[in-house]
């Protein structure tokens, strides 16, 4: 990586897209992660045109049905046909995991970066909010919310955002205090740069490449999450389709259609481990440094 | 001296070769080093940081990180036996017992969670078959005999609750502990100041004049080597330059890297006035080094041969040896 | 060191103060048709409007919002938890009944997670870049990645329908039939472990990694100990010092993932009533698991600071 002097926001980002090319090129397995999450994501993109029939078309003389030529992977407890309710049900879960990972970031970001550039009254009451989230295990957390806000989609999103920020939060946070000693921005602030301008040219650069690889992370949490909290029936309301919901509806007919359950629990396990891949390796390539990061 | 130069030397290196690989291509740190060590002496392995000196003192034990590092050739002939050759569990009989090392930077490498005393005390219960208490008690000695006050109380510190003179002293009592017969001391004393330095390098000297010990010392400053050392090894980019007694290699610099350290730096005997000359340019790229001298490229004495062979080590008179075409005193 | 704990100490006070409001508020969020559902499955024909009233009024509800805080605090505070909507028992006396069940599944679940990340992450260390570290790191991202409920699925499908060696859910208690109560736990402890044995085989690796490249490893060598000794005696101590941290995650991580595992085991534990009541929508229950879950989340971090502070002579002695 070039030294942190000057890399300008533009600049912060083409030293993304290289860590990116650099990390899919030379980690084995974020290779491997990229192209799984390309595929999924394709799946997913293109569900309409892949899936062979309506994902809501019933067919109720041809229930649990096991795999056969018009239903590769069976059909489900109201003869729906499942590969398409997974192809459907991958729009929901991929598109959940991001957009709810994006607004954390978005949130966490910001308010690291007011904790810790403005310090005081502000940082210490952010960041005691902060400790007392974490507080709860995540699973707990989004279960509290699905009590106290009703289930659903929307819901479960907001419940994700309301968690995920603090982990944003708290990177920014910490790197901010590392790079407000650095010489280059210490010199800037002499130099009488405003603080806003400090802010947006030296700062939020420098802090975007922990903050990218933990979106990546933060994506595979929340689609675990979102599965987790939908198998509890109090995510994703039918007749939509989630990994999640259909895991749980494969679980109750576990014995006559193993594949119900087994296909989209496959489905996320490789989400999340791509994502996980992909992280791992844009840790390595984006600042071999940050390897100890995540002992606290 | 003399009587001890007749006797075999108690270690002798022989075209010692040291290998980094990386990704980026195999580095030879140590190309071809040979020297020897006698009985009582004190010699020093005298060069510039990269040079390849402390290499050189890791890879006499076998310490040498592998990955990524590798003894390529070589024997290192000590008691008989080669150092290089024999097995491992025999190799761990000698080192701490009869080889001792003491490292630069008793910061990081004395254990942050073990107490000082027990640091000392390991080499004795490991080779002496000590019981702990015994040990113990030796160490404590030992941390006095370094001179350091209120030993009993300190030995029972951590290394984070002593000075950096401190910790220093108690790697020099970590390695005295079983009376070695050779200490290597790698730069002991490097980011001390100076009275402290002094201090250290006199408790080493005892060492040999009261044991017998031997001593090799890595460092890079010529102070030191002018003040304590018998004998010097020069290094230059993985090679020795230069093999001299102390006092020659003062009077009478033969090497064109040598002459170039001396004016680089300050001397006691100096006329005020006389400028100081750096050496100009860098050491080679170790990974793509040029063909001929890897001194060349900085050589004020060069001549057209200097850009093909590498010079070997040659005799000039009994004591004194250079690699280098020409000799900077004709 | 007594001025380190009290610091922490009050800084955890502070945290757990902000919890509390914080549950009273997300509690309070809590849509009122629980009392509509509650009347509807009494079967009794009443007034539901009036009823409701009655229900606010007994539950508190129709008092301004700081002293239903304030009344609330007092309550929980000197053991009242007060009753549930559901079922009208004491939270209390529900807590306490369910507790045992869950700590025997944390038990089990610590013992398995240790046994197997903590040697996992070693021989991982040691063995670096062989094969067997391949399968280990690859092995603890899988671990890490699979979806709890998901891997108790297919360990049920395996191991209690294929080959019928567990029962598939259920809880047999101890005292009735010690080997039962054992394989009960079996299958529900192990697929809790997994991701904070994960979890540990990762942190394990790269704190022995580290420590294997310090200095001081070199010394121990250079002394002329053996590699066995080099490690244990010299390298263990420092590499596990910082792994004590994430005890304090691997326990949040116990209680979430208890929650959706009793569900999916019936086993009739604390994680299991905090899923019905959430169902039910019953506060009194919810907003007591809340409070117990961040309050031992709050004390495990509080000790392990402590721990790590005691175990680092640097800290200790600072």
């Amino acid at each position: 990586m070039t030294g942190p002097e000057n890399i300008r926001l533009s600049g912060g980002f083409m030293v993304l897209l290289r860590a990116l090319g650099h990390a899919i090129r030379h980690h084995r397995l974020s290779t491997i992660g990229f192209f799984i999450i390309l595929f999924l994501v394709a799946t997913a993109a293109f569900a309409p045109l892949l899936a062979p029939y309506e994902p809501y078309e019933q067919d109720l003389y041809n229930v649990l049905s096991g795999p056969s030529a018009a239903h590769w992977l069976g059909t489900d407890n109201v003869g729906r046909d499942l590969l398409s309710r997974f192809l459907y049900g991958g729009r929901v879960s991929l598109l959940l995991g991001l957009v709810s990972t994006l607004l954390a970031a978005a949130i966490g970001v910001s308010l690291g970066l007011l904790a810790g550039f403005k310090g005081g009254l502000i940082d210490a009451a952010i960041m005691r909010v902060v400790d007392a989230i974490l507080c709860f295990p995540f699973l707990v957390f989004l279960l509290a919310m699905a009590a106290a806000l009703g289930g659903g989609l929307i819901n479960l999103g907001v419940a994700l955002v309301l968690f995920g920020w603090v982990f944003f939060a708290r990177i920014v946070r910490g790197q901010v205090l590392l790079v407000r000693e650095l010489p280059y921005v210490e010199a800037a602030r002499a130099a009488g740069a405003s603080s806003a301008r400090l802010m947006w040219r030296h700062i939020l650069p420098n802090t975007l490449a922990p903050v990218i690889v933990a979106i990546t992370l933060g994506i595979g949490n929340a689609i675990l999450a979102e599965s987790a909290i939908s198998f509890l029936g109090l995510g994703v309301q039918p007749p939509t389709a989630s990994w999640g919901k259909e895991l749980k509806s494969g679980f109750d007919n576990l014995e006559l259609a193993p594949l119900y359950s087994i296909v989209p629990g496959i489905l996320i396990t490789l989400s999340v481990l791509a994502c996980n891949f992909l992280g791992d390796g844009l840790r390595d390539a984006l600042d071999p440094r940050l390897r100890g990061e995540e002992r606290r | 001296m003399t009587a001890a130069a007749q006797a075999p030397p108690l270690l002798q290196v022989r075209d010692l070769a040291v290998e980094f690989g990386g990704d980026g291509g195999v580095v030879k740190a140590v190309n071809g080093v040979s020297f020897d060590l006698h009985r009582g002496e004190i010699v020093a392995l005298v060069g510039e940081s990269g040079c390849g000196k402390s290499v050189t003192a890791l890879a006499l034990l076998r310490l040498v990180a592998d990955p990524p590092g590798r003894i390529t050739a070589g024997s290192i002939h000590f008691d008989g036996e080669d150092l290089l050759q024999i097995p491992l569990p025999l190799l761990r009989d000698i080192r701490g017992d009869r080889i001792a090392m003491i490292f630069q930077e008793a910061m990081n490498s004395l254990n942050p969670v073990h107490r000082i005393g027990r640091q000392i005390a390991e080499p004795l219960s490991l080779h002496r078959a000590m019981p702990m208490r015994d040990a113990l008690a030796k160490a404590v000695d030992l941390l006095r005999s370094v001179r350091i006050p209120e030993a009993l109380r300190r030995s029972r510190d951590y290394p984070h609750q002593f000075s950096g003179g401190m910790q220093q002293r108690a790697m020099i009592a970590m390695g005295m502990g079983c009376e070695p017969d050779i200490i290597i001391a790698d730069e002991p004393t490097t980011a001390l100041d100076v009275t402290i330095q002094a201090q250290l390098l006199e408790l080493l000297q005892q060492q040999v004049v009261e044991k017998q010990t031997s001593i090799l010392l890595i460092t890079h400053n010529l102070g030191i080597v002018a003040r304590y050392a018998d004998r010097v090894n020069v290094m230059y980019a993985g090679r020795i330059v230069e093999q001299a007694k102390a006092e020659d290699i003062y009077d009478r610099p033969r090497h064109p890297y040598t002459l170039g350290l001396l004016q680089s730096v300050p001397r006691i005997d100096q006329a005020i006035g006389d400028k100081l000359t750096p050496i100009e340019g860098q050491p080679p790229d170790p990974i793509n080094p040029p063909p001929g001298c890897p001194f060349r490229p900085r050589c004020r004495f060069a001549v057209t041969r200097c850009d093909e062979d590498i010079p070997p080590l040659r005799r000039l008179t009994d004591s004194q040896s250079i690699a280098c075409w020409v000799d900077v005193d004709d | 060191m007594g001025r380190f704990i009290a610091i922490r100490l009050m800084h955890a006070l502070i945290v757990l103060f902000i919890v509390i409001v914080l549950v009273f508020l997300v509690t309070r969020l809590i849509p009122g048709d629980a009392f509509l559902v509650a009347v509807a499955a009494s079967g009794v024909e009443v007034d539901s409007a009036k009823t409701v009233k009655v229900l606010e009024e007994f539950y508190g509800l129709n008092k301004p919002f700081y002293e239903q805080f304030l009344i609330w605090l007092v309550n929980f505070v000197s053991g009242d938890w007060g009753e549930s909507i559901g079922t009208g028992g004491d939270v209390l006396e529900m807590f306490l009944d369910r507790c045992p069940i869950t700590l025997q599944l944390f038990f089990w679940a610590t013992l398995w997670q240790f046994l197997i990340g903590i040697p996992a992450g070693v021989i991982s260390a040691l063995k670096r870049n062989s094969r067997t570290d391949m399968a280990i790191t690859t092995g603890a991202l899988i671990g890490f990645a699979i979806p709890p409920f998901w891997q108790a699925i297919v360990m049920i499908y395996l191991f209690a329908v294929l080959l019928p060696i567990f029962p598939p859910s259920g809880y047999v208690s101890f005292a009735e039939d010690p080997m039962g109560n054992v394989m009960s736990m079996a299958l529900p402890s192990m697929v809790l472990g997994t991701s904070g044995a994960a979890l540990l085989a990762r942190y394990v690796r790269s704190s022995l990694l580290e420590v294997m490249s310090q200095d001081f490893v070199r010394t121990a060598r250079a002394k002329g100990l053996g590699e066995r000794a080099v490690v244990t005696l010299h390298a263990m101590k420092p590499a596990m010092i910082p792994v004590v941290t994430v005890v304090g995650l691997i326990w949040a991580g116990l209680l979430g993932g208890s929650f959706i595992l009793e569900f999916v085991f019936a086993l009739p534990g604390l994680g299991r009533m905090t899923v019905d009541a959430i169902y039910q929508r019953d506060f009194p229950v919810i907003q007591a698991m809340l409070i117990i879950v961040s309050l031992n989340v709050l004390f495990m971090n509080f000790i392990v600071d402590v721990l790590y502070a005691y175990l680092d002579p640097r800290v200790r002695l600072r």
